[in-house]
């Protein structure tokens, strides 16, 4: 799959993540290789400027945590304007969806 | 363990970031991630080398990270934080300074002094040449004290010299506040009188000084056979009336 796709829904897919659980960076590259079945796997260094900027905009808080190996880790936990943000997204996502459904099956219409 | 390789990784993520104060935090983060994602490849039986190579494959252009960090680590911003994180400290801790200080000053304020015993010559300083111990008609420990709102002066000491001016030694012990705002001591030369054998001594000539945390009251010209004083104060419904009676026994 191209990995182009996943740059205008990245909002959506870590957003969508993180509001089911606290999660660190690996741990939201993990679950998303696994939720998507593989499709969304894209350079894992590149979550990291999206965690960051979602911070500053409020929408996610960041906490240590001392993992069983003994190492800090980094958890990311949603705010009340990240979840006021998800479904501001969540929106926007459903009407991309259905535009591009309506043009694929009017598409087809054409053909037939 | 992380290899060179890591760590030049890292290095060149974090050499894009302008903030230096948020270096530490990201290469953390980051390098977190890399050895967990190597562990797995461990754990999938690739050798360490290649386990490595992988995980930072995986990672993606080092540079570009950096790059992508560095837009969301505004300097501006952090410096801000940065600054207003020292002005906080700075406050509180001049805060609590000075409320160290107040607490000092009340305890000082509420503190009770013993009598005041050292020669009265060395209040005199201007007389220091004609002063000496013989020249006082009389000197006069009192441990007379009165109510004042809920405050307490104590007449510790009255002494008259030959040359008229009479000193009136005393202390006010104000009640202990740790916290709140001290009251200030009464200005009481400026509202007692003081009358003695039909002499009004008042208004208080040479008005007052204080010395290690005793008050003096300075009156001139007393006339040397006065040994009975009455002393009236009234302000702002706080009031005393005290009858001093020099080589009496009340």
């Amino acid at each position: 799959m191209d990995k182009n796709y996943i740059g205008g829904s990245s909002n959506l897919l870590v957003l969508s993540l993180i509001h089911k659980r606290d999660m660190y960076g690996y741990e939201i590259i993990k679950e998303l290789e696994i939720l998507s079945e593989q499709v969304f796997q894209f350079k894992e260094g590149t979550l990291y400027p999206i965690l960051h900027r979602f911070e500053n905009a409020g929408w996610i808080e960041s906490y240590l945590k001392i993992a069983g190996n003994g190492k800090e880790r980094k958890y990311y936990k949603i705010t009340k304007s990240g979840i006021m943000q998800l479904e501001i997204e969540q929106e926007q996502f459903e009407v991309f969806r259905e535009s591009v459904l309506k043009v694929i099956g009017g598409s087809r219409y054409v053909f037939e | 363990m992380s290899s060179n390789k890591e760590e030049n990784f890292l290095q060149e993520v974090v050499r894009q970031i302008n903030f230096p104060f948020d270096r530490k935090s990201i290469y953390k983060e980051l390098s977190g991630h890399i050895e967990e994602a190597k562990q797995e490849y461990l754990d999938q039986h690739l050798d360490v080398d290649e386990a490595s190579r992988c995980a930072l494959d995986d990672m993606g252009d080092p540079e570009e990270i950096g790059k992508s960090l560095n837009k969301v680590h505004r300097p501006i911003w952090g410096w801000l934080w940065i600054l207003s994180k020292y002005t906080m400290i700075l406050l509180l801790v001049s805060v609590g300074f000075q409320s160290m200080t107040m607490l000092y000053k009340n305890v000082e304020a509420s503190r009770k002094l013993e009598p005041y015993t050292m020669p009265v010559e060395n209040l005199f300083v201007d007389y220091t040449d004609e002063l000496e111990a013989e020249d006082f008609l009389f000197d006069e420990m009192l441990g007379k004290s009165v109510e004042l709102g809920n405050h307490t002066i104590i007449f510790e000491r009255i002494t008259l010299h030959k040359n008229g001016t009479m000193l009136l030694i005393y202390q006010e012990v104000i009640p202990f506040r740790p916290f709140g705002l001290q009251s200030t001591k009464h200005p009481i030369n400026l509202f007692l009188t003081i009358s003695s054998n039909q002499h009004d001594l008042s208004p208080v000539q040479g008005g007052m000084n204080g010395i290690d945390g005793y008050s003096i009251i300075i009156l001139k010209d007393v006339p040397s056979e006065c040994r009975k004083f009455i002393l009236e104060y009234n302000v702002y419904n706080e009031a005393f009336e005290l009858v001093i009676d020099v080589g009496g026994s009340s």
